[in-house]
């Protein structure tokens, strides 16, 4: 016996806005390929030199720097699909990028827990993001499991661990592709395949997607390029995300730190293009600001920076895995965090990014209380019914009970009234009254209660086996 | 004598907007507010403005005191309603301008327990918390008017003018208060801000007082409140009315019902107003809640209940009035998680709506219990949404481009110029990241506790002509022994 899973609910986006305008984000796009013609990005992967080469971009094999002119830029993401599917292990667990909808995603990749039970900071493992997979697997708005800690208890073979975790403890899309030790790439491939059954089911479902840190300034991981070249191939769907930091590794001002982003995802889109026409990529800007004093990190700026990355995205012609976040610079759970994980969520239905949301991490994407992404989940849910379109009908108006009541009455006697009161969904965590009122606990026990009860339908037992396999001959594969 | 100057304002001036209702359901709002009026009316308990009703072809039944409103009177009678004026500050460069480019926030109010200032204890609101607050007021550039935060209960029989007198005597930002009920209570409130003003034009051209008076759900008017409208109408004051229709109670169990019931109370109030002195400056504000299914405890914030803060906005303007929207004001008890997720939405989606006014910042426990650090947390977080409202220019200057050809691919940026004066330029929290000794930032509630000691020790704005301040207190004192 196992537990159904709840179906996916993702926004529709009747309210999303567009801050920039077109001639903007042409200024914009003018921007990066100015950047990737003039000052190109490091790319430390002879292959992808190649490659660039093969297609007539100005290669410094010395330096390893790229420098692709625009008609090439153009010419490479114009094969690039607009829209594709991100498979879950049933369809109705899939998501269409096609800008329609915006998925809500977890959070990754962080490296603390917050130890539900000791409560106290440790190293991630393994379990932990199983763990947060099967919860996620109950939660109707997480649409996209971004395995949210690392498998430490792994090293090297921690992101396949990762992979293996989610793929086995839910059935929602997995984001099991991140950067490998190359000759580890085809084992996750080969994960994605037995899980989807089939080689053709995985191109066109695939029940994994990739992402992959550029480095900013305009560089790229030589590991990264590598894996996402054998993801690529594969049809594994792919995103490069930018983390360009203004002050340190960007320019102090928020145009000139998204333009250097985009130049960096824009070349790994590219490369992917030339090397495999019409591999599904999708893009990720996420512009941050140094701490003056402390050279800390800041997540949260006040600027509309996502919104943009969003439209940056679009503008290339490619879905975005950007938009609202409910992530938090906060250390822990407590009005800052809450400040940000309002306000975040709100964001999701105005920005209109494919991917977002960003449910379960402190500490800008550091550290996992187990309880944020039940509190961070309802953030989402009062976001939703906020903004999820408004229809009404003449029942709705209810001029006749209106009428029946007439002035200085009330309506609790009212038909009408116990009919639709129940329409009223609720916060579940805000809803105790009184100093000792705690959302806080009454996440913990939600989180707890759905551990207890949520057991999600389990891979074929064949299927179990064949993972285990492959992560053993992974194992193997690393070992002098 | 020195005295502190009072910041400059600093509104959200959105710079790209949002539509939440279309044309057309806007309409069938209006259409079922007229339909209610028509058919089922409203209760208004005054004499006074049953005659006023009754001059200007509404059917007026004296017996039963329910008032009948044909459509084409009361479109008549909002028709001289203005759609843009002036609140005004004790200096013009505090001024409220209320044009629909920019929204001005104000304090909560008006709550009756205080968390005290030095004891932290939990005790009941006295005059000098509503003066404290208003000197805090005065010094945060987020909030652009007052409205007294609690009620002055060391006062009782005279408690909204002291808060009045507290309000003006220690800020020079515009006042608006949401106590004065009854005709006398409103006259004296007159007087005051005619001191406060110094001459006609200017009460009447840039008014330093205005009032709120809440309808009773549903379909009703208070007596008191009424009266005291009229009065701050005659004077020239702009005065706004406020629903707080509750869904499932005193409003249908629908969020449109709940609309419907409450935006006729509200229009058949500035209709009245309208046909007493014509072209009078009222505001809408619609400020419903929902009833709690099973406590039936007021909810001030539940998840649907946003959208009447939205379609409130955008219902005043349909009328052709400013609006006052509802933000902060979350049912929270302490400040932390949810106090802070109840917050920052609503705020954002009004201000893209077009809101000219809202008020909110301070208060928890769904409005009565003051907390002094909360003014500096909501202050924060408006900053934010104000930041975000803002948008951003798309120059190329600021893509230093040059810059980044020059750091090239894998350096740095720390030791640019450019970096340097740049990064001053950023806007930065001051409660959060702070930095705390020994590492790690600092609790923004104890940050934002400090700053509030440190406001009251050091912000002191300009006080109010000594003959100013003297007549004011011959008004308290007569009205005390009116009351008394």
């Amino acid at each position: 016996m196992y537990s159904e899973t709840p179906d996916i609910v993702s926004f529709p986006l009747p309210f999303k806005s567009e801050l920039l305008t077109r001639e903007q984000l042409e200024t914009l796009k003018a921007g990066t390929l100015r950047l990737l013609d003039e000052v190109g990005v490091h790319f430390p992967s002879r292959r992808a030199l190649e490659i660039f080469a093969d297609h007539g971009a100005r290669v410094d094999w010395e330096t390893e720097i790229v420098r692709i002119p625009p008609d090439l830029v153009k010419k490479a993401m114009s094969t690039a699909p607009r829209s594709f599917v991100l498979g879950g292990r049933e369809e109705r667990f899939d998501l269409l990028l096609d800008g329609s909808r915006s998925y809500l995603a977890t959070d990754g990749t962080g490296v603390h827990v917050m130890d539900l039970e000791t409560r106290q900071m440790r190293p991630s493992r393994k379990a932990d993001v199983a763990l947060m997979a099967r919860v996620c697997d109950a939660l109707p708005l997480v649409s996209f499991f971004w395995p949210l800690v690392s498998a430490q208890d792994y090293g090297r073979t921690a992101p396949l661990h990762q992979c293996h975790a989610g793929l086995i403890n839910t059935l929602k899309h997995v984001r099991g592709g991140m950067t490998v030790p190359p000759q580890l790439a085809p084992y996750v491939v080969e994960m994605a395949t037995v899980v989807a059954g089939s080689d053709e089911e995985r191109r066109r479902r695939s029940p994994i997607c990739a992402n992959f840190c550029t480095i900013a300034p305009l560089a790229q991981d030589g590991h990264s390029i590598e894996t996402a070249l054998t993801y690529a191939e594969a049809n594994i769907p792919i995103s490069f995300m930018a983390m360009p930091t203004m002050g340190s590794t960007a320019p102090a001002t928020p145009l000139g730190a998204l333009v250097i982003g985009d130049a960096e995802v824009v070349s790994g889109m590219v490369l992917l293009q030339l090397a495999y026409p019409g591999a599904p990529v999708f893009h990720s800007n996420y512009v941050s600001l140094m701490h003056p004093r402390t050279g800390g990190y800041i997540g949260d700026v006040p600027v509309p920076l996502s919104w943009m990355a969003v439209q940056q995205a679009h503008a290339w012609g490619v879905p975005s895995l950007g938009g609202g976040s409910v992530s938090s610079d906060a250390a822990d759970v407590g009005w800052h965090s809450g400040v940000d994980g309002g306000m975040g969520a709100a964001f999701i239905p105005l920005y209109g990014g494919e991917v977002c949301g960003y449910l379960g991490l402190l500490d800008s994407s550091m550290i996992l209380y187990p309880e944020q992404v039940i509190l961070e989940h309802e953030m989402c849910q009062y976001a939703y019914e906020l903004l999820h379109g408004f229809e009404f009908n003449e029942d709705d108006m209810a001029l006749d009970v209106i009428a029946a009541v007439g002035p200085r009455s009330h309506f609790l006697k009212q038909k009408h009234t116990r009919k639709h009161i129940r329409d009223f969904r609720l916060p579940k965590l805000t809803r105790q009254k009184g100093p000792d009122a705690n959302p806080r606990e009454a996440a913990m026990e939600e989180f707890k209660r759905i551990s207890e009860t949520h057991h999600p339908q389990p891979l074929p037992p064949e299927v179990l086996a064949e993972l285990d396999r492959i992560l053993a001959a992974a194992e193997r594969e690393l070992s002098p | 004598m020195t005295y502190s100057e009072t910041p400059q304002l600093q509104p959200i001036v959105p710079a790209y907007h949002l539509r939440i209702l279309d044309d057309e359901q806007l309409e069938r709002f209006k259409s079922a507010t007229l339909t209610i009026l028509e058919e089922v009316g409203i209760h208004c308990p005054s004499k006074k403005a049953l005659n006023i009703y009754a001059e200007h072809g509404a059917q007026v039944d004296f017996e039963s005191q329910i008032v009948k409103l044909p459509p084409d009177v009361v479109m008549e009678a909002m028709s001289h309603a203005p759609r843009y004026y002036t609140m005004g500050a004790r200096s013009p460069a505090h001024d409220l301008n209320l044009d629909g480019t920019a929204m001005y926030c104000a304090t909560d109010g008006c709550g009756t327990e205080t968390i005290d200032f030095e004891t932290r204890q939990r005790r009941a609101s006295v005059k000098d918390d509503t003066a404290k607050m208003a000197r805090v007021t005065d010094y945060l550039s987020s909030l652009a008017f007052y409205w007294p935060i609690v009620s002055a209960q060391d006062y009782p029989a005279t408690a909204p003018l002291h808060e009045l007198d507290a309000s003006f005597n220690n800020t020079v930002k515009h006042v608006q208060s949401e106590t004065l009920m009854g005709e006398k209570m409103g006259r004296y409130a007159v007087e005051m801000a005619q001191v406060v003003a110094g001459d006609e034009a200017t009460l009447r051209q840039r008014p330093p007082l205005s009032s709120l008076i809440c309808t009773i759900a549903p379909l009703a008017q208070d007596v008191g409140g009424i009266e005291s409208a009229l009065v701050f109408a005659e004077a020239g004051l702009p005065v706004g009315f406020m629903s707080m229709a509750n869904t499932g109670s005193t409003a249908p169990a629908t969020i449109a019902g709940t609309i419907a019931v409450a935006d006729a109370e509200i229009v058949a109030a500035m209709a009245l107003i309208q046909m007493a002195y014509p072209t009078a400056p009222v505001y809408h504000s619609l400020m419903p809640g929902m009833m709690h299914p099973r406590t039936g405890a007021y909810l001030g914030s539940a998840w649907e209940g946003g959208v009447f803060n939205t379609v409130g906005v955008e219902l005043a303007h349909t009328w052709g009035v400013p609006t006052l929207i509802g933000i902060f004001g979350p049912d929270a008890e302490v400040p932390g998680w949810q106090s802070a997720t109840e917050a920052g939405n609503i705020l954002l989606l009004c201000a893209l709506c077009g809101a000219e006014t809202g008020s909110g910042m301070g208060l928890l426990e769904s409005c009565t219990l003051l907390y002094p650090e909360v003014t500096l947390l909501d202050t924060d977080i408006y900053h934010r949404v104000r930041l975000y409202a803002a948008g951003l220019d798309v120059s190329p200057g600021d893509f230093a481009l040059d810059v980044i050809k020059a750091v090239g691919p894998r350096g740095n940026y720390l030791t640019q110029k450019h970096t340097r004066d740049h990064l001053r330029q950023r806007q930065f929290s001051d409660l959060v990241a702070q930095p705390k000794a020994g590492g790690g930032y600092r609790d923004p509630i104890e940050v934002a506790r400090e700053k509030v000691d440190w406001i009251l020790e050091h912000h002191h704005p300009e006080p109010l002509e000594e003959a100013k301040q003297a007549e004011l207190k011959r008004i308290l004192e007569a009205a005390e022994r009116e009351f008394s």
